[in-house]
């Protein structure tokens, strides 16, 4: 089920990627062949889970993948929803946020075998998840970053202010489910 | 032991930067003298949590606090070092290293010492990483809201400032993290 699930998701993206980069590339459209070009490349990203003898994430969370990555690339970079909606990139970091949050969470579960759990303090629990979401916002932003001081020129030109208030919503996104998973540390 | 030592040495702070606070003050460099009357109250954190409270010291911890803030305070800003462009860098780099060894006392007081052979070193490299770039992201988010809410220049270099310092907390941070995966695998293999 999840192999199968995994190899439609991740060819249909590959695929429709393929597509945008092609038809973008002949109009000569820089700056959307390169996010089309990225989007093959985190599309196939995935299946790498493939070839792990036990893969720690579930159905959920592949899906939610896939729609951040649509979201993102093709509704946000493609369609200039960042451009249009001021609300869509933070609600994005937001969500975005929890969802790795999410992802901590299934870490947690992979690492820590479950019999040795209950010497687990809900208080660490939080804290992983916390950290890791707030971590994945500032490697989103060092990505931009590095990629603006080389390439693109464009994804921090709101400068200091939209960086920060990127991270702010990480922040708080993070928060959110770290604060679910303290809470509810025997259930999750 | 280490109590006597956390009180010695940040008493000789506080003592150094009153000194300072008051040289200052006298000169007219209402400037250095706020920095030093900053340096009072971080080195009375320690000292008056020695003096008065039974917490336990981890003692690299209470160290490296110390030298960050000769560092920071003293260095960086009374002596003007952060002018020379990489101080700055370097003291986020050092900070970095700082919040991951702090990641790693946390872990160790909230993991059962029973579970803690079982646990991967992944996790703990994750976390102690993850821990040290919190830790960044909270400080420029205080350096930024200050800047918003009473109107100073904390983040005064823009952009390319702030994703410096956050590279460098995260480059110090993994670092620890590294060498903290690693000696849990070894101790692992051991036990």
């Amino acid at each position: 089920m999840m192999r199968k699930l995994i190899i439609i998701l991740s060819s249909a993206f590959i695929i429709f990627m393929t597509f945008l980069f092609i038809y973008y590339l002949l109009k000569g459209d820089t700056s959307r062949w390169q996010v089309a070009l990225g989007g093959v490349l985190v599309s196939a990203l995935p299946l790498v889970l493939l070839r792990m003898k036990n893969n720690p994430f579930n159905i959920p969370i592949i899906i939610s993948y896939f729609i951040f990555l649509f979201c993102s690339l093709f509704l946000g970079s493609i369609s200039s929803f960042y451009l249009h909606y001021k609300w869509w990139d933070s609600t994005l970091h937001f969500s975005k946020a929890i969802f790795i949050g999410v992802v901590g969470i299934a870490l947690y579960k992979r690492f820590i075998p479950e019999n040795v759990r209950s010497g687990v303090s809900a208080a660490m629990l939080f804290l992983f998840v916390l950290s890791l979401a707030v971590f994945s916002s500032l490697i989103w932003e060092i990505y931009e970053y590095l990629g603006d001081l080389t390439f693109t020129h464009t994804m921090q030109r709101g400068g200091n202010t939209d960086t920060m208030y990127d991270l702010l919503c990480g922040c708080a996104g993070g928060l959110l489910i770290a604060i679910y998973s303290g809470a509810r540390k025997q259930k999750v | 032991m280490n109590r006597k030592l956390v009180i010695l040495l940040s008493g000789l702070y506080v003592v150094f930067m009153a000194i300072l606070a008051f040289y200052y003050y006298k000169n007219g460099a209402s400037f250095k003298s706020t920095v030093a009357i900053g340096g009072i109250v971080c080195g009375a954190v320690p000292l008056l949590l020695a003096l008065f409270t039974k917490l336990q010291f981890n003692l690299p911890i209470v160290i490296s606090y110390l030298i960050f803030l000769v560092g920071s305070q003293y260095l960086g800003s009374i002596r003007g070092w952060y002018g020379l462009g990489w101080w700055d860098t370097f003291m986020h780099f050092v900070s970095g290293a700082i919040l991951a060894f702090s990641g790693i006392a946390l872990y160790e007081r909230l993991i059962h010492r029973n579970a803690g052979d079982e646990i991967s070193p992944w996790f703990v490299f994750l976390f102690t990483l993850s821990f040290a770039a919190l830790g960044g992201v909270l400080w420029e988010v205080y350096e930024f809201s200050s800047d918003q809410l009473f109107d100073m220049t904390l983040q005064g270099g823009g952009n390319k400032d702030t994703m410096t310092d956050l590279i460098a907390d995260t480059a110090g941070g993994l670092a620890i993290a590294i060498w903290a995966g690693i000696r849990t695998k070894i101790k692992i293999k051991k036990g």
